[in-house]
């Protein structure tokens, strides 16, 4: 019989890979890509992978990742590998069965409430033994042993109950004992599920971020909980570089695997030639040989190059390039008492000077230089970083929250009070960002960065510069503008055309601000928040509202973008350095604000953050690249009524939240998705009185 | 009486009031039974009869509730597994799937620590006794049923039991390797001389292999004797019937020597029983002469006749109970027909439990045993499916 692939068939396999792999491709060009556009392609270039293996942090990320997916996958595969054995030999039918269903439960459980309760139980038993500070390595090896096992049983389990319970009894027969028929007949029968269990135990670990994210700490990492904290500036194109060598290592992987399968089936074709006299028998069987050999052969190379992977990111060296330039006050540094001491420093995702493109690499010489050990890990938001403080989950020495979250956490006693005098460098912030409103007598932070919100335009697509925000309801550029995808920044462009306060409480202030912004939702083409630079770097959009430090790496790819600052005024912002009541190394942690504050480090810092530094000694130097730069910092003319936001009550935050939600779900489209649902459910209840009638209608016909 | 044989001489296993329940289902009950060295002796029963789990406690995988193992006169009770010098045959094999033909043989060999020299020597004399030179190298997956077989019997062999238990080892075979592995199996026995327990719940398996056979029923013994003991003496009703074709009748004894059944006082060679004892009546169907009515002890109705080759079989009516007769003369359905019954084909038993369970063919047919036939292959491939 002929088997032909008519020209649908095919076009729908085309149709499958370009859907499966496109995203892929797309991602491995942009690895090349020689500047850090996801949207234009400049020129070819290996920069992203020589920036990978000098991006510390991620490395550490990645060999942190690997390391707690080595060990807890293979403590999950013994512990399955017991329990399943365990599990067979049970003769109690309900035991066994309610073990099963015990089992099952935590891979339907949604991982956000499995990362939860998680966290809840460490630190529940962390208080029970006055421990403070149990998030770290420990409790994120317990959760992914914990989420891992389930799948290591049911991968063990199957293969066990198909097994001849005679193979086991045959071993005892020729004279093994109990354990010796363990390990000379169970385990080599079972070795290629159990070596599946330990490939997907190790996957799963790889691949995990929402229960890493609620259970890990200061002190380690996974490559997951990283990436996601980078959006705070955006992911940076080693990432791809990574990703791209993680998928070429797994695809190489399986082109071997079926190629040495293939071979192995050439074998077995001319074994089969040999043996014609059972030939169903033998057909059976060598498709039961090619299945395990395959996966065999698979696991043994994944297993070999996942090792080589893992000693090659251990064997990577750390190191900080060169300060010789910078002259700092080394005897104070290296004479502190803090030496041999640890720093958990919890930081936005690329939110310092990391050693990437010949940059200083601040943590590494702050650990040079002081003897100090810094955890650096980050975060993504500040409710997310004011979460896991609040938690009490992990002990954090050196956090850097915006305006409004100190305010909320001193509020709520949750900062200590710096010492300033352990901060002399503190004389560099300038005194326009001291004593600012939620720290009016500075006594719990200091400023670490500034910045705020202007219009960016493209020349190209808009002629005249814009002086007001209301060019982001100018029905001529309708479709070609963004708009931020966050409330607070949404509603405060409104509010500012409208006049009111930013941090008004007044219900029919924020009423107004939702009327204004649903006034220009139809002239929306989206809205976005990361996504704002490949956007706007393409041409795409024409307006758009963001943060000026950011404007400054759009502007490298696209030199048609502009920036204005609205006559209404803007949202200006600071992130600071402060201390959690929770720190455990506050010396320690106030010798790292200092040194964070010492000029030279302020510009490495300023330089590779791009955004508006308050370092007043900084600002003078020559040699800072935006020294005098009119877009990170403008005249005091433009600025002075710019306006921090506060913390809002609580009322007034849900306030917002359900306008947002009202504005983002339009009323027709609402509707629309009701009716959707409705009819789905009418239609899957009406199936199933179907079915029951015509069940019933045959049973009639059974006697 | 053999069950209680323990003073015979040569005997290597017994076992002593042996008592077993599962899930308080009583498996064997106060068993009681000898077994010589070097003798062929099978457990011959349906399934669930019991004869499987006296082969497992035997071999030590299973533990009696109450009763003696005796090997080579010591209580072997505690003694596990590995530590008894028997070796099982198992229905499925039971080959090791990740170790090649050569290596199943050397299994118990290696776990002896015995040299790789001798080891070879053993595996190359066993692969020759099976007859499967070359096949050293083989992944035992690959080779079919029969020679599978083969292979488990080396293994078995190599290590030198003095008791090999077969567990219905040729049960998933086709019917004519069966049959050539039974002659196979038997003159492995006869050159190695060592006892072979052998369990089937086929009956001419039975009686062409053993030398002596154990017919069980609901985990008691109801016959233990040769194959021709078995078939022209059977113990009671249940014997009989498993045991080839029978009719068996409701008959009284008059006096010695006289029995009378079928409305007719038939000579006979039995004695000993009181007078007017009733008594089952067993009569082989091929032991049964045809002839005109009017000459028959007694006479009946033929209802069916199938030509089976050899012979005719066919139903007669006689007196409401249906006869199988078994005989080279034709006759028609319909056709009034005598029966003649010599004295020494007429086999007396006493009344048991099984008395009135059996020896009616009156809703045989060929078609019904057929169907019975496939549901037992049935069963055999889906559990072959399952392995």
């Amino acid at each position: 019989m002929k088997n032909k692939i008519t020209i649908p068939a095919k076009l729908y396999t085309v149709l499958i890979f370009i859907i499966l792999y496109a995203p892929i491709a797309v991602l491995i060009f942009f690895s090349f890509n020689s500047s850090n556009s996801t949207s234009v392609f400049n020129e070819f270039s290996l920069r992203w992978y020589t920036e990978l293996f000098n991006d510390t942090a991620t490395i550490k990320a990645l060999k942190n990742t690997l390391l707690l997916a080595v060990i807890s996958s293979i403590i999950s595969t013994v512990l399955g590998l017991i329990t399943a054995t365990g599990l067979h030999y049970s003769k109690t039918k309900w035991y066994k069965k309610s073990i099963m269903t015990a089992n099952n439960i935590p891979m339907v459980n949604p991982d956000i409430v499995t990362g939860i309760s998680m966290m809840l139980l460490f630190i529940f038993v962390g208080t029970i033994l006055r421990q403070s500070g149990v998030l770290g390595f420990g409790t994120m090896l317990i959760a992914h042993i914990t989420f891992e096992l389930p799948y290591v049983i049911l991968n063990i389990l199957p293969r066990f109950k198909s097994m001849d319970k005679n193979l086991v009894e045959a071993a005892k027969d020729l004279g093994c004992t109990p354990v010796q028929a363990f390990f000379k007949v169970t385990l080599p029968y079972l070795s290629a599920e159990i070596f599946a269990a330990f490939v997907m135990a190790f996957t799963l670990s790889i691949d995990d971020f929402v229960i890493s994210y609620f259970v890990s700490g200061p002190e380690f990492q996974t490559l997951p909980i990283r990436i996601y904290s980078m959006t705070k500036k955006r992911v940076t194109p080693d990432i791809y570089a990574l990703s791209t060598l993680i998928f070429v290592t797994v695809f190489v992987l399986l082109v071997l695997s079926n190629y040495s399968q293939n071979k192995q089936k050439r074998r077995e074709s001319m074994n089969e030639n040999s043996i014609k006299n059972n030939m169903k028998n033998n057909i059976k069987n060598n498709m039961k040989n090619n299945m395990k050999d395959n996966i065999r052969i698979f696991t043994k190379i994944s297993a070999f190059l996942s090792i080589v992977l893992l000693i090659f990111s251990l064997s990577i060296p750390v190191s900080a390039s060169s300060v010789d330039d910078y002259p700092i006050n080394i005897e104070y540094y290296k004479n502190s008492p803090y030496r041999g001491s640890t720093l958990n420093v919890y930081n936005w995702g690329e939110y310092i000077s990391d050693g990437a493109e010949g940059s200083l690499n601040v943590n590494v010489y702050f650990e040079e230089l002081t003897g100090i050990k810094v955890n650096y890990t980050n975060y993504d938001s500040n409710e997310d970083m004011y979460a896991k403080i609040k938690s009490g989950g992990a002990n954090y020495d050196l956090i850097i929250p915006s305006d409004y979250m100190i305010a909320r956490m001193i509020d709520e006693n949750l900062l200590l009070k710096l010492d300033y005098a352990n901060i002399p460098n503190f004389k560099y912030i300038s005194n326009e960002y001291k004593s600012l409103y939620f720290d009016p007598k500075d006594e719990y932070s200091v400023t670490y960065t500034v910045g705020y919100v202007a219009l960016i335009y493209n020349t190209k697509l808009v002629h005249e510069a814009p002086t007001s925000w209301t060019a982001l309801w100018d029905k001529r550029y309708a479709g070609n503008i963004l708009m931020f995808n966050n409330p607070r920044d949404a509603f405060a462009i409104a509010q500012l055309i409208l006049g009111q306060d930013l941090n008004s409480t007044n219900p029919d202030d924020w009423q107004r601000a939702y009327d204004k912004l649903l006034e220009q939702k139809p002239v929306v083409r989206a809205y976005v928040m990361d996504e704002i630079y490949n956007i706007m770097e393409s041409g795409a959009a024409a307006l758009a509202p963001y943060y000026v430090g950011d404007f400054l790496t759009m502007q490298e790819n696209n030199e048609d973008l502009a920036v204005a600052f609205p006559k209404e005024g803007a949202n200006i912002f600071v992130d600071s350095m402060c201390i959690p009541k929770t720190a455990k190394n506050k010396g320690a942690a106030e010798l790292y604000i200092n040194y964070m504050c010492e000029p030279e480090i302020s510009l490495a810092n300023a330089e590779y953050i791009c955004y508006a530094t308050p370092n007043t000694a900084v600002l003078e130097m020559d040699k800072y690249s935006f020294k005098g730069d009119e877009i990170l910092y403008p005249d005091a003319s433009v600025t002075e009524d710019y306006q921090y936001f506060h913390n809002l009550p609580a009322e007034t935050q849900a306030l917002m939240s359900n306008l947002w939600g009202d504005l983002k779900v339009d009323g027709q489209s609402n509707i629309s998705t009701y009716i959707g649902l409705a009819v789905f459910a009418i239609v899957m209840i009406m199936y199933a009185i179907y079915a029951f009638l015509k069940k019933k209608h045959r049973e009639k016909f059974y006697d | 009486m053999r069950g209680s044989g323990l003073l015979e001489k040569n005997v290597i296993i017994s076992l002593k009031d042996i008592s077993i329940s599962f899930d308080g289902e009583q498996i064997l009950k106060d068993l009681n039974l000898s077994i010589r060295d070097g003798e062929f002796i099978t457990l011959l029963g349906a399934s669930g009869c019991g004869k499987t789990t006296i082969l497992r406690i035997i071999a030590g995988f299973l533990e009696p509730d109450s009763g003696e193992v005796i090997f080579d006169g010591r209580c072997v009770n505690d003694v596990p597994a590995n530590e008894r010098q028997v070796n099982t045959i198992f229905q499925r094999y039971a080959l090791f799937p990740h170790l090649n033909v050569y290596e199943n043989i050397a299994f118990g060999l290696r776990l002896r620590k015995m040299k790789d020299k001798e080891i070879k020597e053993k595996v190359t004399e066993m692969l020759a006794l099976v007859d499967l030179k070359g096949f050293e190298h083989r992944s035992v997956e690959s080779l079919s049923g029969g020679q599978q077989q083969r292979v488990a019997i080396a293994r078995a062999l190599a290590v030198d039991p003095r008791v090999l238990l077969l567990d219905e080892p040729l049960g998933a075979l086709d019917l004519k390797l069966r049959k050539d592995m039974q002659a196979e199996l038997k003159s492995i026995q006869e050159r190695l001389k060592i006892t072979f327990i052998y369990v089937t719940h086929d009956q001419e398996e039975a009686l062409s292999m053993s030398d002596t056979i154990v017919v069980m029923d609901q985990g008691e013994i109801q016959h233990i004797g040769s194959p021709l003991d078995i078939y022209n003496e059977p113990k009671n009703a249940f014997v009989a019937d498993f045991i080839g074709e029978s009719n068996i009748l409701d008959g009284v004894m008059k006096k010695d020597f006289k029995v009378m059944f079928s409305g007719h006082v038939f000579d006979c060679v039995d004695k000993g029983f009181q007078e007017n004892e009733l008594v089952d009546v067993v009569i082989r169907p091929e032991d049964v002469d045809i002839c005109e009515p009017e000459k028959g002890m007694i006479s009946g109705v033929v209802t069916s006749v199938v030509f089976k080759g050899v012979h005719y079989e066919i139903i007669v009516d006689i007196k409401g109970f249906k006869w199988m007769i078994q005989t080279t003369d034709y006759s028609a359905v319909g056709d009034n027909i005598g029966i003649l019954i010599a004295p020494d084909e007429i086999h007396i038993m006493k009344k048991s439990k099984y008395s009135g369970l059996y020896g009616d063919y009156s809703s045989f047919s060929d078609e019904m045993d057929f169907i019975s036939d496939v549901n037992e292959v049935l069963v055999d491939t889906e559990e072959e499916i399952i392995d």
